[in-house]
């Protein structure tokens, strides 16, 4: 097997040749540092590489499994975590400048849950500041640039996961998703991005950004290994005021049971409209695949939806003010463009905070509603595809955006609403650039989200195409 | 409920407005509901607010920050559903089953 075959297993065939020990956790991980030694000039994905760590666990892994003591599917496989978890020794920045220096005492719990389960931490990755924006183009630490087209975006926040997972440098990264940051990343890049249910999957140990909107996750190649990751991430944890202590499902149970039967909501307004051709049209041959793999397809609304780009900010920036006063009292001159954002948070009225809480429960009640008549929504990820490092579209088939409702537009109405929601490939632009499908579904339905999303990933070939390093 | 009322041309002839017209276009908020309170925010009054809660926020700061609040502001609260009085806000208080 080839080097690059070697990194493009998904991560199921790399933990099948683990556990039959045809291939060992150190030789997964020689593989995937000599890539990144080689890739990592070019893409910046990194802030911080931990390939000393990774050996040494890399090397506990195959003791272990050598011993019979084999953990599962993540055990001896190279994850890289996106620099806003902690990990305890290894400093965390959160892509700032503020927490340059800052070394947690302690893992996050999606880290600790990791580590049990035999994941080699390959490293923190790339973000965009503070998780404040969609580029990663980050100040302090380098623009993180998309696999698939060098000078272009891999999207944000979580764009060093995603481009480090596109570019075979590891299996599955974790990423955080407040408005669209594991989604968007996850459609520039053609990989599978899945933001579960608030509440789903432990926030302790994420920087926050907005508490009660921050969603942890990962991004992954394919639909099987999103399932796999989140089966060990999943779970109540009593150290975060908002996981939920409901039962935990094997997410990969479903996989295989196909879409014969499934409602889906296709809702044209707002989730149609300012998108470009290419995206629409791509994300049009999707609904068609599913349709003819057994799915009702029907035109529906989702008219709050447009609502969320004006709601998002009056309950996320007061969040993050709260968090980051100390900050802007005492090193205000070390943010970079995000600054605005977080002082923008420190003059809105506590009303206007609650009117936009309130406003979530409206939308989640709407949605609700609606997911009683189709079983889950399917729309564009993203409005565009990646654009160039700093240069943002302003325009999308005629209609005017700024980068955050081209950026997380399509994404943020279900981080207000809480439910679940995963990007899924569907497709290219004519120059190459990748396309996201959008497939949303009821509270705590990830695994309906993921059924839906591997029938149309068994039925297509994207997520067998890699980008031309 | 209602703030101070601004009439349809004194919102469409202020500097301002013409953000908060685009926000209103873009999420189907009509004018008609929207409430007042973006007219009201000066780079002055975001200074005297930011001072009235401890805030840190410059005088150059609040230059930057007043068009951007006050763009939005109307539109945001003029968002109220027919059965708002009756929503409980997404984030409530929560004791943990261990206590």
């Amino acid at each position: 097997m080839s080097m690059q075959e070697l990194v493009y297993l998904s991560l199921r065939e790399a933990a099948e040749r683990v556990r039959a020990r045809q291939v060992s956790p150190v030789e997964l991980l020689r593989a995937v540092v000599a890539r990144t030694e080689a890739l990592q000039p070019r893409l910046n994905a990194y802030i911080t590489p931990m390939f000393d760590e990774a050996l040494a666990a890399a090397q506990q892994a195959e003791r272990e499994i050598m011993a019979g003591q084999y953990r599962g599917p993540l055990h001896g496989i190279p994850v890289a975590l996106k620099d806003n978890y902690w990990t305890r020794g290894v400093r965390t920045t959160a892509g700032a400048k503020h927490l340059a220096d800052f070394v947690p005492t302690e893992d996050a719990t999606v880290v600790a849950k990791l580590r049990a389960a035999g994941a080699v931490i390959t490293g923190k990755t790339n973000m965009h500041e503070w998780a404040i924006g969609g580029t990663t183009t980050n100040p302090h630490y380098g623009a993180t640039h998309n696999p698939w087209r060098l000078g272009h975006i891999p999207g944000g926040s979580s764009g060093g996961s995603a481009a480090a997972v596109a570019a075979g440098l590891c299996y599955a990264a974790t990423g955080s998703d407040t408005a669209g940051s594991i989604r968007n990343p996850a459609a520039y890049c053609n990989l599978v991005g899945l933001k579960a249910t608030y509440g789903r999957v432990s926030i302790y140990g994420v920087v926050p950004l907005s508490w009660s909107l921050d969603h942890a996750g990962g991004l992954t190649r394919t639909v099987e290994d999103t399932a796999l990751v989140l089966n060990a991430i999943a779970g109540y944890d009593p150290k975060d005021l908002g996981s939920a202590n409901v039962p935990v499902p094997d997410f990969t149970a479903s996989l295989a049971t196909g879409v014969q039967g499934v409602r889906l909501g296709v809702p044209r307004p707002y989730f149609f409209e300012g998108v470009a051709p290419e995206v629409v049209a791509a994300v049009e041959q999707a609904i068609q695949v599913l349709r003819d793999l057994g799915a009702s397809v029907e035109e529906v609304a989702f008219p709050s939806a447009a609502q969320a780009p004006l709601i998002y900010p009056f309950v996320s920036r007061p969040e993050a003010a709260s968090f980051q006063e100390q900050f802007l009292r005492t090193r205000p001159d070390d943010y970079g463009d995000v600054r605005p954002n977080v002082e923008l948070g420190g003059v809105i009225l506590a009303t206007d905070y609650l009117r936009g809480q309130r406003l979530r429960t409206a939308m989640r009640e709407e949605l609700g509603a609606l997911l009683t008549r189709v079983d889950a929504l399917v729309t564009p990820t993203v409005r565009a595809v990646a654009h160039p490092i700093g240069q943002s579209f302003t325009e999308v088939a005629g209609m005017p955006v700024n980068p955050f409702t081209l950026g997380v537009g399509l994404t943020v109405p279900f981080d207000l609403t809480g439910t679940p929601a995963i990007s899924v490939p569907c497709g290219f632009s004519p120059e190459g650039l990748p396309i996201g499908l959008q497939i949303a579904t009821r509270a705590w339905d990830e695994p309906l989200a993921l059924r839906i999303a591997a029938a149309y990933e068994r039925a297509t070939p994207w997520k067998d195409r890699h980008p031309p390093l | 409920m209602q703030g101070p009322s601004v009439s349809r041309r004194q919102l469409l002839a202020g500097a301002t407005v013409s953000a908060a017209s685009l926000a209103l276009s873009a999420t189907g908020v009509s004018p008609a509901n929207a409430q007042q309170g973006g007219s009201m925010v000066s780079p002055q009054f975001l200074r005297q607010l930011a001072d009235y809660g401890s805030f840190p926020l410059p005088p150059d700061r609040a230059q930057e920050l007043a068009p951007q609040l006050a763009g939005p502001l109307d539109a945001f609260r003029g968002l109220r559903p027919a059965n708002y009085d009756a929503l409980a806000p997404a984030t409530v208080f929560q004791v943990p089953a261990e206590g």
